[in-house]
């Protein structure tokens, strides 16, 4: 493989990257590349590892840049998750580990997924069919006016109650995302800095 | 090497040698490799990142009709720098205590 046969690749794995971040890889490592000597072109490619791992460690440092400060959103979180995603999709891991390790973090977002998509879920619910009751309670004020009390009463607390829980709802969310991008980091790191000597 | 290398003793070692001389990519690589085994492609992402907090700056210089960009720290590198070497200072004193302890037994 020639040098510019290794930046090419390289530039390919990275595309999902802002421009700025790929043209800073790919002027580092072509830098590299020249510091090396054109004769050493094969064993600093050897050294380095394939383009998939060192366009998979990008990707990673990537992912958890910036969630540490104080600024890190939900969708931060997520952000971060789907490029640990794309970086351990890049490395060049055994096909089987890599499909079980992706079989693992998928689940594992999918639940996640599932779990919050259920709390909201239950809090939508409850503010709606409160809305509903309280409506229906006004419906029946010339009929039965204790009816009516009754599912406004009702109605309104519920509505009261989905309303409360809706802001630590989205603060819970916002740091299980994070926790959960961290610890995939953490994860991926150990997977590839096992693997770095291999040829 | 037995024992594990965590990014911070990583980014420690990085700022230590700007912290002295201002260096570009490839001699960097070389100057932690002679004390740690780390990939060679290890340090970018390191260097990106240390970049990004501002505790690095690059600038650019001209060698053989090319371009080196080099690395320089900045203040707030030389403060997580000393605030980094305190850290590690007083965890080495920790680990030597109950490491060196085994020696006298005898």
């Amino acid at each position: 493989m020639s040098k510019e046969e290794y930046l090419k690749e390289l530039r390919q794995k990275l595309k999902k990257l802002p421009n700025d971040e790929v043209d800073a890889a790919l002027d580092f490592y072509g830098e590299y590349f020249d510091e090396a000597g054109e004769e050493n072109t094969e064993q600093i490619i050897k050294k380095l590892g394939s383009p998939s791992l060192v366009a998979s460690q990008i990707l990673a440092e990537y992912a958890v840049k910036g969630l540490d400060n104080e600024a890190s959103t939900t969708k931060k979180g997520f952000s971060a998750i789907w490029f640990i995603i794309l970086a351990i999709l890049a490395s060049p891991i055994a096909l089987p580990l890599l499909i079980l390790i992706i079989s693992l973090v998928f689940a594992l977002v999918l639940m996640f997924g599932a779990f919050i998509f259920t709390f909201f879920t239950v809090i939508f619910a409850l503010v709606f069919s409160g809305i509903i009751s309280a409506i229906a309670g006004f419906a029946v004020i010339t009929q039965h006016w204790q009816t009516s009390l009754f599912f406004i009463g009702i109605g309104l607390t519920a509505s009261g109650i989905g309303i409360l829980l809706f802001s630590p709802l989205v603060l819970v969310t916002k740091s299980a995302s994070l926790s959960l991008a961290k610890w995939l980091k953490r994860l991926f790191d150990k997977i590839t800095r096992g693997r770095k000597e291999e040829k | 090497m037995s024992f594990q290398l965590g990014a911070a003793l990583l980014d420690a070692c990085v700022l230590a040698i700007l912290a002295k001389e201002d260096a570009y990519g490839y001699s960097l690589t070389q100057q932690v490799r002679e004390v740690m085994d780390i990939s060679e492609s290890t340090l970018y992402p390191v260097l990106r990142r240390l970049q990004k907090g501002e505790y690095l700056t690059t600038y650019d210089q001209p060698f053989q009709g090319r371009n080196r960009r080099y690395y320089r720290i900045t203040e707030s590198g030389r403060a997580k720098y000393e605030e980094l070497l305190e850290e590690w200072l007083e965890y080495k004193q920790k680990i030597d205590s109950v490491l060196l302890g085994g020696i006298n037994r005898e």
